[in-house]
């Protein structure tokens, strides 16, 4: 319990505009760099941030896959193996360093990130696009949930072989109540915004304070920095 | 004080599709509480549409008729003003939400109507404090159960602090203990003089509450009553009008006899699971006989669904054994023998029309067709056979869904909520199919929160209290089912 509001208490105290910045430097580290140690320093970097936000168990989670990501694909190399996939290892190592951000991204209150947004120069039609998708990422991920399970029931799901068997219909038996189910959401958000004035025209203040503060500039040239010297490396 | 509510011959229809209201002409005054019930599709929902304005701004349609708010016409107001009038609390308070936590989602609308950071805090704080969610404010709303989600929702409706609510099936997801809390909410509202207007299908915990009641039938209102006349109505004549009971005590036990025999065909024991800390079920004991109907009962959150998904299958159990037809069966052995059908069912239909939900996943042979055609003539679907699943009304999905089990041959048949969101008509109906079923043979487990329904099919029923059976007992007469279910524990 302590170690929630603890949690919760940093990620208060963070801009969503470092961590959105803190995400585009692990973007770039990711796909340009071409050096291990150069990636490794900036997802060590990532993973004492995560660390120090209370994420414990996930950025060690990450960490640890990252590393034996990396050693396995050492050894790959070394021995010319081929299993697994090496590029599914470079996948794998590649993709774990901006979805680290983004994980962290995701803790912050959507309300406090929205009010963040807000302050950047973004056309209002680009940013309620974000605000959307945002607010409908982890209600896809609930409702695809649903929809697995009741695919398990029916049988669908049975086996690997069946799935491979019949892959288009594993697709539709997939699809298809996802779109209904999300079409029928997006219409209930949609009445419940405009019933409660989205489309007002004042000038949007939040509920949450959307300042950088000293800890957010130590973040940004810090990582702006690592992410520079990374790529040269 | 709330403002009055004055509609003059209300006539709307979806393009065309006929008429959702038809020459609605209702006063409504300013601190009246108003309930609107009557069966499902009779219009009760576009009649609270038309007041907040969704209709005909963003539920488009041919409407005609007048609706005045103290004097002045709705349409003259922009349609971004009239959420500062009227504060909305919707059945599924998840399609609701903006945000992913409690605080930044109260104060949602506040951020709209251009409040200073200060004012957004305070308005904020202080309908947290009034619904008692100030502990709350830093919380992820996925983690609150369906109760608390509700208050949310009128916190958020509240910060705004408009002087007309509108609510539509507020209560449906509640157990009974939440319920009676939401009433105290809106009894509290009441008192501040707020016109408070709610499409409702439970009546009882509005019984002191409501000044009035409104009939809806095929978008007419069709009868008045106060509480009292409420109270009075008949069994018969509740039936007639498809109504819920609005005094629980007075539901007659359906006399069915039970199709149970001696035969035991699922046995758990000593059943265990936690979510992190939060235990789900702790030693968990029970057997279920071949065509019996239990349900399964209890407050929300306290474990009756995790239970349902571990019996089908769907998820693993940390200890315990699940026994069924006497040998030991492993989860992924349950799956599709214990078949569990979830409240929420517009994510589980898969197929075009009722014939192919049926029979989808598998090679439709002449034999296969004709069970599914026989299987809907049971169900009383065929009118609906040629019908998209997504179509049908709640009460025509829940067969459906069983239908499909039935189609797949599982002996034991969970529910989870049949009858939530259903009006009086929908589930007698559904209740009734249950029946059917067991006499079929099929062991049938309903969890719910619903005494009506439970009174209507189940002949045993299983209560659970954070994760442990505090009660296992035959039902005979509504009064104990009612006892254990908490409807005379009425909060202060």
């Amino acid at each position: 319990m302590m170690t929630g509001e603890k949690k919760q208490r940093r990620i208060d105290r963070i801009d969503g505009r470092t961590v959105l910045l803190l995400t585009l430097c692990a973007c770039i580290v990711t796909f340009i760099t071409t050096s291990f140690w150069g990636h490794g320093i900036f997802t060590f970097w990532i993973f004492l941030i995560l660390c120090w936000f209370g994420l414990y168990k996930q950025a060690l989670g990450c960490f640890v896959v990252y590393l034996v990501a990396i050693v396995w694909l050492m050894i790959e190399t070394k021995y010319q193996i081929s299993i697994p996939s090496p590029l599914l290892l470079s996948m794998i190592y590649k993709l774990l360093l901006p979805a680290m951000p983004a994980y962290l991204l995701a803790k912050i209150p959507s309300g406090k990130l929205t009010a963040s947004l807000r302050k950047m120069p973004i056309p209002t039609r680009i940013m309620l696009v974000l605000i959307v998708m945002l607010r409908f990422a982890p209600t896809v991920l609930h409702e695809f949930g649903e929809v697995r399970e009741a695919m398990k029931i029916r049988g669908f799901l049975k086996s690997v072989g069946n799935v491979l068997r019949h892959p288009m219909d594993t697709l539709e038996y997939a699809i298809v109540p996802m779109v209904f189910r999300s079409l029928k959401m997006a219409d209930e958000l949609a009445a419940s915004a405009i019933v409660r004035g989205i489309e007002s025209p004042y000038k949007k203040e939040s509920y949450y304070v959307s300042r950088i503060a000293a800890l957010d500039y130590f973040l940004i040239v810090v990582s702006v920095g690592a992410a520079v010297c990374c790529c040269l490396l | 004080m709330g403002k009055e509510i004055m509609i003059r011959d209300l006539t709307f229809s979806y393009g065309g599709n006929g008429n959702q209201l038809e020459h609605i002409s209702l006063d409504i005054a300013a601190g009246e509480v108003i309930v609107m019930t009557g069966p499902s599709g009779s219009g009760k929902s576009s009649l609270t549409r038309v007041i907040n304005g969704l209709i005909p701004y963003f539920y488009e349609g041919e409407l005609s008729g007048e609706v005045f708010v103290d004097g002045k016409p709705l349409k003259e107001i922009p349609s971004w003003e009239r959420g500062k009038i009227a504060g909305n609390v919707f059945q599924d308070p998840r399609s609701q939400f903006f945000a992913n936590e409690v605080a930044g989602e109260i104060a949602f609308g506040c951020e709209n109507y251009g409040y200073s950071h200060e004012d957004i805090q305070n308005h904020v704080h202080r309908a947290a404090a009034d619904i008692k969610i100030q502990d709350i404010l830093d919380h992820s709303l996925r983690s609150l159960s369906y109760g608390m989600r509700q208050k949310v929702a009128i916190a958020s409706a509240e910060a705004i602090d408009p002087e007309i609510y509108v609510m539509d099936e507020p209560s449906a997801n509640l157990d009974i203990a939440s319920t009676y809390r939401f009433a105290d909410i809106i009894r509290a509202l009441k008192q501040q003089g707020k016109t408070i207007i709610i499409a409702e299908h439970r009546l009882y915990y509005l019984m002191d509450l409501a000044d009035r009641f409104l009939c809806v039938q095929k978008g007419k209102i069709v009868r008045e009553f106060t509480a009292q006349q409420m109270k009075a109505l008949s069994n018969e004549e509740i039936r007639v009008l498809g109504l819920r009971t609005p005094d629980l005590h007075q539901i007659e036990q359906a006399e069915i006899p039970s199709a149970a025999t001696s035969e035991v065909v699922l046995e758990v024991k000593k059943l265990n699971h936690s979510f992190g800390e939060t235990i789900v079920a702790k030693d968990v004991n029970f057997q279920c006989r071949k065509g019996e109907v239990v349900a399964l009962i209890g407050p929300n959150g306290t474990g009756k669904s995790t239970i349902g998904r571990i019996l089908a299958g769907l998820l693993k159990e940390k200890s315990g054994e699940v026994v069924l037809f006497g040998k030991h069966c492993r989860s992924k052995g349950r799956l599709g023998k214990v078949w569990y059908i979830p409240q929420d069912l517009d994510s589980q239909l898969f197929g075009e029309d009722l014939l192919d939900e049926l029979t989808t996943g598998a090679e439709v042979s002449p034999e296969r067709k004709k069970a599914a055609e026989e299987i809907l003539e049971a169900l009383e679907l065929m009118p609906f056979v040629k019908q998209h699943p997504s179509t049908l009304s709640g009460g025509q999905k829940q067969r459906l869904a069983l239908g499909v089990a039935l189609m797949h041959e599982a002996p034991i048949i969970i529910l989870d909520e049949p009858t939530s969101g259903l009006d009086g008509m929908n589930m007698r109906n559904v209740s009734r199919m249950i029946r059917k079923l067991a006499k079929m043979g099929r062991t049938i487990i309903v969890i719910t929160h619903d005494a009506e329904c439970a009174l209507a099919c189940c002949e045993r029923a299983i209560r659970l209290e954070n994760g442990c059976i505090t009660d296992d007992f035959q039902i005979r007469g509504a009064e104990p089912l009612l006892d254990k279910i908490g409807y005379d524990k009425k909060e202060g």
